[in-house]
């Protein structure tokens, strides 16, 4: 087909566009579900450990810790957002920025695995950490799938990968403040679960965000 | 009269796409015209075989069609344009070398088939049957794969005599490997 016929048959196809809701109200959509889920999980499900505050005050590490993965998910779902629109390739340290507190976070559980900075605790212990963090993200995942899919998502990997971040960790924020304190119990209950909806997510990815 | 710039041009684009947003069909016209030698340039940049990049060209017109919902006007139109050009820049190059391994996976099967079996039964009658199936394509395909591996002329040559370009004669020759494929397992069906 010549550049000419096609041009005439998309130009035939024209109709008045609704246009992308403003990034903002999109963030919205996501922090409200997400706060949701979390606020459900934090005050439902599980409970606030009781030295969970006195923890964050006394223990700097841990402090950090909760920091990082609280703020993972935000840059994540800010970056997905912002990346699936064309045009905002400037905006690409967003990913970075989530993705390396994420690690941060991972490396800071490994180390307290040899170097631990509070007494394992066996306050909040469950053992439902996993079912509940894969589950209840199942929620703000959906969510974010259809805000994506809303806009121009080239990047099918890169988004798949910020969704599970966005969709995922901030239930394994609340697991930080709720369950118990060991290192072993977070990476096997509340990071490997991330992990593997990664999977989930990136082949969900293919079939629904591949252009 | 020297003609504008993209960097000129991107207010009056934008104003231009502002409009098409809102079922303008003469402005979406107008840019769309107006896009193509942008596009082609900007995929010739990228992209050196011209086949390709024409093809790129009609891909980033229909991407820029069902994604015009994502612009928002009160942005810059160039970069925005720029990222779905990229993308259908980056599919169209990594499905040319999916056709390439392809192609030489192909090449490689039909060179292994030419080879006697183990018996010594690669018979004149596979090499009548073959010819068969090889007269039964279209001429567009069945040139250059006679040019190619039965004359054994290089790509270069090929592409001189036919008036192609090389990448067009190697993804003639993939889609004519591709259709004696088919057209052989179905005989080997009905039989």
């Amino acid at each position: 087909m010549k550049n000419e016929a096609l041009i005439d048959s998309l130009v035939k196809d024209l109709k008045p566009v609704k246009r992308l809701p403003p990034l903002w109200k999109r963030i919205l959509i996501w922090g409200t579900v997400a706060t949701l889920i979390s606020g459900f999980e934090l005050f439902v499900i599980a409970q606030l450990r009781p030295e969970a505050i006195d923890m964050l005050r006394e223990h700097p590490r841990f402090l950090a810790e909760t920091f990082l993965i609280f703020v993972t998910p935000i840059f994540a779902a800010v970056a997905a957002l912002v990346l699936s629109v064309p045009g905002n390739e400037k905006r690409n340290w967003l990913q970075a920025a989530a993705i390396l507190s994420f690690l941060a976070f991972i490396g800071m559980t490994v180390y307290g695995l040899w170097h631990p900075i509070y007494e394992a605790t066996v306050y909040g212990h469950r053992d439902s950490c996993p079912i509940d963090i894969s589950l209840f993200g199942l929620v703000p995942m959906a969510i974010l799938f259809y805000l994506v899919r809303q806009a121009a998502p080239f990047r099918w990997k890169w988004l798949s990968l910020m969704i599970t971040l966005a969709a995922f960790a901030p239930l394994a924020a609340v697991m930080q403040l709720t369950c118990m304190a060991n290192s072993l119990h977070n990476l096997i209950g509340h990071i490997l679960p991330i992990f593997l909806m990664a999977g989930l997510v990136l082949w969900l990815g293919k079939k629904y965000l591949k252009t | 009269m020297k003609s504008m710039g993209p960097a000129e041009n991107e207010a009056k684009w934008s104003q231009l796409m502002a409009k098409s947003l809102d079922g303008d069909a003469a402005a979406y016209n107008l840019l769309l015209g107006d896009l193509v030698p942008y596009i082609r340039n900007f995929c010739r940049s990228k992209v050196r075989h011209l086949d390709l990049s024409d093809d790129v060209v009609q891909d980033a017109l229909i991407a820029l069609h069902r994604f015009r919902h994502t612009y928002d006007p009160s942005r810059p139109f160039l970069p925005w344009l720029r990222t779905i050009i990229r993308h259908k820049v980056i599919d169209s190059l990594r499905s040319h070398h999916r056709h390439m391994q392809n192609e030489i996976f192909d090449n490689e099967t039909v060179d292994a088939a030419a080879q006697p079996d183990v018996n010594g039964l690669t018979s004149r009658q596979d090499a009548q049957d073959l010819r068969t199936l090889l007269k039964s394509l279209p001429e567009d395909y069945r040139q250059p794969i006679e040019l190619l591996k039965i004359e054994e002329y290089s790509v270069e040559e090929v592409a001189g005599r036919l008036g192609l370009s090389p990448s067009a004669v190697k993804m003639r020759v993939h889609r004519g490997f591709k259709m004696l494929k088919e057209r052989a397992e179905k005989e080997v069906y009905e039989e």
